[in-house]
């Protein structure tokens, strides 16, 4: 197998694992500081796509301009859902939220079939075939520039968190949401943030992923094992190892792909999270979760 | 038996009578494991058997297929709610049990050549086997149980999917059609399928009211304590899945000699695992009938919706979950102390639900 081959898978996996883990980042905060099993944030993403394939589409507007119409949107969106729908439930037990989040996955993807069609949609920029050759790689540069922004809103929100204040309040809840409150935290205005927040990275990452990709309602449900994948590797509420978890995903998958074919593709990533489940929970940071 | 005591009377005893000495309220019989046959539930449930047992003599054959598939998702939500109800592992892969019990059995008629309830015991105990290579995960606590076995549920899918020529990949598996006209053949499974019912619902009453009920109760209220108190956690809770598993690929292998056809993506899919879950829990976890009292109207609302709505259906059945979730914290059968009383206090406290 030679050199350029390899190269090109790695550079493959290592490219979508920056999307993989920005939408990843949002499933963490959700589940981290909320304890909501989030099943709709792929939903989030894929408004996202949508709505920088309208922008493109009806306004012409580039579609890595659009994330800051895009990520707002979602913001908007998600404190909606989160303070008027999901608050109510959020004190009861895990079951209830995931069927809640599952009941707002069936409608996000159902509407977007109805409203906006079935059929898969993409975003043509100019520069979309964009590429360069190195060394005998096809480097394909519209996917760098999305890893590169991936990667560039993945540190902006670990800045978020560790820097400012709000960020900090929202850490300090996810350690210990009653001594945060004792520190003068609003812990419900913090709720409705971080989902807000996590919505907003979700719209972003369906943005620079429709740059790219082809897509369809049906990425909300296909992203859902990537996203569980992601967080189970990093380690719940760990931020420091999501972008190394996307890209370890990426790199299973397109070396799966090239090693055993394609179709086995999603398995792979359940296997992969079956695998790290049984082998070791915390995953690479995260606190250990055993009973 | 009186528990052999020191010279004066004393409470701690199981003797009633002694214990009447000390305190007169305390003579009152002791609650006991001893099963309390409920008697008027027994009446009703013969009632509603012996009406079901009529239903494929006066009814469509639509109605007859509509419960058949009714009665299999009850069955399965049963066994659901020995590991989800009961102990509180709330599995969202319970399709893949219900898929190899599928599976088991189409494999077993068609490349062994096994007649039918020889496949269907092969099925299940397919399914017994997953259960037990799954069983390190109930370790893990409840979230990740949750995600574990939906990834074990895809990957089983995704194995079949692959398997080549041995599991029919992505064609599915043809089993031989079973014997008789169509209306015979239905009339059969629907009297297979009630049977299943009721053993899985007489099963499950037997298996809350022993001690091995009152262990996995006990585990899902507080494992530590549990653990604590004696009780063998991993023991019980394997036997648990186990017992759970072969509920509920039992009518997978119902349903794939009736269809007479099984593919990957129908048997093993999400939407089976959901339904279950969401069924039950609209009944009302860690109660006997809840599973088939909610499992049987999220199926036939879903029915209803289905055929009003079609493409909006999916989307339709998401605003219902959501009110659901929002209004009925308990589900709708009650548990044992608990009621639907109608007080507006008390229905706002029901409503309310419990805090976490």
């Amino acid at each position: 197998m030679d050199v350029t081959f390899v190269a090109q898978i790695v550079l493959g996996g290592l490219l979508i694992g920056g999307v993989y883990a920005l939408v990843a980042s949002g499933f963490s905060l959700i589940w981290g500081v909320l304890n909501i099993v989030n099943l709709a944030h792929g939903g989030f993403m894929m408004l996202g796509a949508y709505v920088t394939y309208l922008a493109f589409d009806r306004l012409g507007i580039d579609p890595f301009v659009s994330i800051a119409i895009s990520a707002p949107l979602m913001f908007a969106f998600g404190y909606i859902t989160y303070r008027f729908v999901l608050h109510l439930v959020s004190r009861r037990a895990t079951l209830s939220t995931v069927t809640l989040t599952y009941g707002l996955l069936l409608i996000m993807v159902n509407g977007a079939e109805i409203f906006l069609g079935t059929e898969s949609k993409s975003v043509q920029a100019s520069y979309a075939g964009a590429s360069v050759e190195v060394g005998g790689v096809l480097v394909p540069l519209v996917r760098v520039m999305m890893f590169a922004f991936a990667v560039v809103l993945l540190g902006a929100i670990a800045l978020f968190m560790s820097r400012t204040h709000p960020g900090r309040a929202i850490t300090a809840t996810r350690m210990d949401a009653t001594a945060a409150q004792l520190c003068g935290v609003n812990a419900d205005r913090i709720y409705f943030m971080t989902f807000a927040l996590a919505a907003a990275t979700a719209g972003a990452t369906g943005s620079l992923f429709a740059v790219a990709y082809a897509f369809s309602p049906h990425i909300a449900l296909w992203m859902l094992p990537k996203m569980f994948v992601v967080v189970v590797l990093a380690g719940l509420g760990n931020f420091r190892y999501l972008l190394a978890a996307g890209v370890i995903l990426g790199l299973a998958e397109t070396g799966s792909t090239a090693l055993i074919g394609g179709s086995f593709q999603v398995a792979v990533s359940y296997a992969v999270l079956v695998l790290i489940l049984m082998i070791r929970p915390q995953g690479l940071g995260g606190r250990a979760f055993l009973k | 038996m009186a528990v052999p005591s020191s010279n004066s009377p004393s409470l701690l005893t199981t003797d009633a009578a002694e214990r009447a000495e000390v305190l007169p309220e305390a003579a009152r019989p002791e609650v006991s494991l001893r099963r309390r046959i409920p008697w008027r539930v027994v009446l009703v449930g013969a009632l509603v058997v012996t009406l079901m047992a009529v239903v494929p003599f006066v009814a469509t054959e639509y109605v007859v297929r509509l419960l058949i598939v009714v009665m299999m998702f009850a069955v399965m939500a049963q066994g659901w709610s020995i590991i989800g109800g009961y102990a509180g592992y709330q599995s969202f892969g319970h399709g893949a049990f219900f898929g190899v019990g599928a599976y088991g059995t189409a494999i077993a008629m068609t490349t062994l050549h096994l007649p039918f309830f020889p496949a269907l015991i092969i099925g299940t105990l397919a399914a017994t086997l997953l259960a037990l290579l799954m069983s390190p995960v109930m370790r893990l606590q409840g979230h990740y149980f949750v995600v574990v076995s939906f990834a074990v549920s895809e990957v089983a899918r995704e194995l079949v999917l692959n398997g080549g020529s041995f599991t029919g990949a992505s064609h599915g598996i043809s089993l031989p059609i079973a014997p008789g006209t169509q209306a015979e053949v239905n009339t059969f499974f629907f009297y297979l399928m009630l049977g299943l019912l009721v053993a899985s619902l007489v099963g499950t009453y037997l298996l809350v009211h022993s001690t091995f009920g009152y262990a996995l109760v006990a585990i899902r209220e507080n494992e530590a304590t549990a653990e604590e108190s004696g009780i063998a956690t991993v023991r019980v809770k394997l036997i648990a899945l186990l017992l759970s598993a072969a509920m509920t690929a039992a009518p997978g292998g119902l349903y794939a000699y009736w269809m007479s056809f099984i593919s990957p993506g129908d048997v093993f899919s999400l939407f089976r695992s959901v339904t279950v879950v969401v069924g039950a829990w609209i009944g009302g976890l860690g109660t006997v009938l809840g599973p088939t009292v909610g499992t049987a109207i999220l199926l036939i609302v879903g029915e209803e919706v289905w055929g009003r709505f079609r493409e909006a259906s999916d989307g339709v059945l998401g605003i219902l979950v959501v009110i659901a979730v929002l209004l009925l914290p308990r589900g709708i059968v009650p548990r044992q102390g608990e009621g639907w009383r109608l007080h507006p206090r008390a229905l706002i406290h029901r409503l309310k639900g419990p805090r976490r």
